[in-house]
């Protein structure tokens, strides 16, 4: 069910613009609201089409609500489409996030340890002693909810204030955040939703009008355990178990090997028996298994064996384990010449 | 050759152990990287790391040219919206219509006005609620100074109101056709 809706101001009433392409059940209608004084007025609309507001936007401004209604099975339910207000001195504002993920299914994401950018545009603020109250500035609202227990399960727990600012400017403008603000001490598990909401304050003080509201999907760090190697050396190339935890979506993972210590930077050889590839939307958990890893460590000597990831944020590192292979037949003993004899 | 006197002779002698086949490694695996193409691979931030910057984050707040710290809490009054919690049910005959809460002023003969959708009815449009309730259902036109909450308009119409009260025709007031609430006057509907 789709209902664009587009709200073009007039000096004295507004042009509303619908088009709809919903079921022939739903039944569109258009609600003003008088904002300071009193005043309901509704009337069904048109699917497509447009018309004058059904009254005059007074100087405190109308709030549009564009529903959709039917009687349902269950009875009668209503769906918003949108919203819009108008006023001579409402300010206008709008909210995007962006982050270093180009995802662009839904909500933008980002991870627990990387940071994102709150965009905004403002217009319709004044300045003077003389300007409307509701003019001067507008509240910028951050809440932020973390999920509780295991986030692949989203379990979204309830929203909590954050913090308050003003935005005082008309113009647009950004606040860059470095990390994500769920709180939380375990970046390989916390995760949540960050919310931001844009309000008018028609009397100067509370914060009555949504402006508009941004939300940004928060996930956690990726965590890999390493299990297998046991013994300081081996003759034979121990079975290895990769436990990943909390995947990005859409990521890759793989393991590599090179012969010698730990060097960060390496590009070695990848194993192509198992990588994980996370096409979901959500985190995901995966197990990768070598069992051959004797082709591949062919000289006796210390092989660095790391799990590295690729995310929209870059390639990383994630684990590393050194096996310490030793092939090498060692002869001792003594020899005495026959002439000794 | 003569063999020289050793008492211990160590060697190391390397030794393979079975005979080993390089396992081909498919340079466009995981990510179809192009061959040869040299990656750059960094370490991974600890919890520490993370859990510092979080932190700083968080200390820094909200910086930027035109935002302005707020030093107290500003109260937010939102309320969920709902179409139908603010509106009213008018039933009659033939089926029932969803009008603003507060629009219809005096009650009529052959209609109710309810606040919760009546169940076993039809749904009508506000057109066709009108067309098929012509005796008991009237319009109440209010002008721009009433809407704009003139005191004196206002007293005529809520003197008009009273006037029609008793006359058994339920009037809804209204605005070029559609049904518009005035609070002032209240709502029929039943609780």
């Amino acid at each position: 069910m789709r209902f664009p809706f587009l709200l073009k101001g007039l000096l004295a009433g507004a042009v509303i613009t619908t088009s709809a392409s919903a079921d022939d059940e739903w039944t569109v209608t258009l609600v003003q609201k008088h904002l300071e004084s009193s005043g309901v007025f509704q009337g069904s609309v048109a699917r497509e089409g447009s018309r004058v507001s059904f009254a005059p936007i007074p100087e405190g401004g109308s709030e549009f609500n564009l529903w959709a209604y039917r009687n349902g099975p269950l009875g009668l339910e209503e769906h918003l489409v949108d919203t819009e207000t108008v006023g001579a001195y409402l300010p206008k504002g709008t909210l995007w996030i962006t982050t270093a993920d180009p995802y662009a299914g839904g909500i933008p994401r980002t991870r627990i340890d990387q940071g994102f950018t709150l965009n905004f545009e403002i217009e319709g603020l004044r300045k003077g002693g003389d300007a409307p109250k509701a003019a001067k500035k507008v509240l910028l609202d951050h809440n932020v909810a973390a999920a509780t227990g295991d986030p692949k399960t989203s379990n979204l727990g309830p929203e909590e204030d954050f913090g308050q600012s003003f935005l005082t400017r008309n113009g647009t403008g950004a606040i860059n955040f470095s990390a994500s603000n769920i709180p939380g001490t375990d970046p390989y598990n916390d995760s949540g939703v960050e919310t931001f909401r844009l309000f008018a304050l028609p009397d100067g003080q509370t914060a009555e009008l949504e402006l508009s509201k941004a939300e940004v999907q928060v996930w956690p760090m990726s965590k890999a355990t390493i299990s297998g190697v046991t013994k300081s050396s081996y003759t034979i190339a121990p079975e290895v178990t990769v436990d990943l935890v909390n995947l990005y979506p859409e990521s890759e993972t793989w393991v590599q090997v090179y012969p010698g210590p730990e060097s960060v930077g390496t590009n070695g050889t990848r194993l192509t028996e198992s990588f994980a590839l996370v096409s979901d939307v959500k985190p995901r958990d995966s197990v990768l298994r070598f069992t051959k890893l004797d082709s591949v460590l062919l000289d006796s000597g210390e092989w660095t064996l790391e799990v590295i990831t690729r995310t929209p944020f870059g390639i990383e590192r994630i684990a590393h384990t050194s096996i310490n292979i030793d092939r090498d037949l060692a002869l001792r003993g003594s020899f005495q010449a026959l002439s000794d004899q | 050759m003569k063999i020289s006197d050793y008492h211990f002779l160590s060697l190391l002698v390397p030794v393979t152990l079975g005979a080993q086949t390089v396992v081909p490694v498919d340079p466009n695996c995981c990510g179809n990287d192009p061959e040869g193409t040299v990656l750059e691979i960094r370490q991974s931030a600890t919890a520490e790391a993370v859990n510092a910057r979080r932190v700083a984050a968080a200390e820094k707040g909200y910086q930027a040219a035109s935002v302005e710290q707020a030093d107290e809490k500003v109260s937010i009054r939102s309320e969920k919206k709902s179409f139908l919690a603010g509106s009213e049910f008018l039933v009659g005959a033939h089926g029932f219509a969803i009008v603003p809460k507060g629009s219809t002023v005096t009650p009529g003969r052959g209609l109710t006005v309810a606040s919760e959708a009546p169940t076993g009815t039809k749904l009508q449009s506000w057109m066709e609620f009108q067309h098929s309730n012509p005796s008991v259902l009237r319009l109440l036109p209010v002008t721009e100074a009433m809407l704009a909450g003139d005191e004196e308009a206002l007293e005529t119409l809520a003197a008009k109101v009273k006037a029609l009260q008793t006359g058994g025709i339920a009037y809804v007031t209204s605005l070029n056709g559609n049904p518009v609430c005035l609070p002032s006057f209240g709502s029929l509907a039943a609780n």
